[in-house]
């Protein structure tokens, strides 16, 4: 068995994020209806594709997000996020920052991004 | 590591910091307006729209003056200032100065509960600065 434990990911948005407990890839494939009448079964071709991002975590003062730069940037950054075996990369505009403090929890934080032309695996 | 508890968080608001606050949250927002062309190479692209910034907090009533939001806090035709203190010394601040608007005020009560509020705005104009709690 060759599996990858969580504990090895990684956040990269145009600099190292610590305190991360889980981020997520969306890619997605649009799939425009191509079927005609002389189709027997609903047919598709290739569409777009995009992707966004999002992580959660805690926040770390050594390393932390910078919304105050992300969030106006003009230019999208590099990003790139790991599961310790596999790194995703590619250019990502910050969509949403988000940062929690409950009195019985921890301060943590949120981050969406959507990215913009190419990612590579 | 220099990770932070919630407990050591605070909202200052119009001057006055709540007290038995539970709760604070800020959210800072962009938009990309697609710009996906033909030239694209089939894949969606984008680029920087507007943002904006909103926070809420919750608590419960403080009756001490100056400690508990005011309804007259909605009422502001001006913004305030605005300050977010997550964690203690070192972790996140997020000041307004005089660019902080209160957009909702609510008070609960219930029989088994306490006497609690929710408060929420937005921050217009001038983005916040973010900076270190001390």
């Amino acid at each position: 068995m060759a599996r990858i434990s969580g504990t090895g990911g990684s956040v990269d948005l145009g600099g190292s994020i610590t305190g991360i407990t889980d981020w997520t890839i969306n890619y997605t494939a649009e799939t425009p209806d191509a079927t005609g009448m002389d189709s027997t079964l609903d047919d598709i071709v290739r569409g777009l594709s995009s992707w966004t991002i999002s992580c959660n975590g805690h926040w770390e003062s050594s390393s932390p997000p910078d919304p105050a730069t992300d969030i106006p940037a003009t230019s999208p950054f590099a990003i790139s996020i790991s599961d310790g075996t596999n790194t995703y990369t590619g250019n990502a505009y910050m969509t949403r920052f988000h940062i929690e403090a409950t009195q019985d929890g921890t301060v943590d934080f949120s981050i969406d991004a959507q990215g913009t032309g190419g990612f590579t695996t | 590591m220099s990770r932070f508890a919630g407990c050591n968080g605070y909202i200052k608001f119009n001057g006055n910091t709540f007290g038995g606050v539970t709760s604070i949250s800020f959210d800072y927002e962009g938009d990309v307006p697609e710009a996906t062309g033909m030239d694209s190479g089939g894949r969606r692209e984008y680029v920087r729209g507007r943002y904006r910034a909103s926070w809420e907090a919750s608590g419960h009533y403080e009756t001490t003056t100056g400690e508990h939001p005011y309804y007259t806090d909605i009422e502001n035709t001006t913004g305030v200032d605005l300050e977010l203190g997550f964690g203690s010394a070192g972790g996140l601040k997020i000041t307004a100065s005089g660019t902080a608007f209160a957009t909702g005020l609510d008070f609960t009560d219930t029989l088994d509960g306490l006497s609690d509020w929710t408060m929420r705005g937005v921050i217009a104009g001038t983005a916040p600065t973010f900076g270190t709690t001390t």
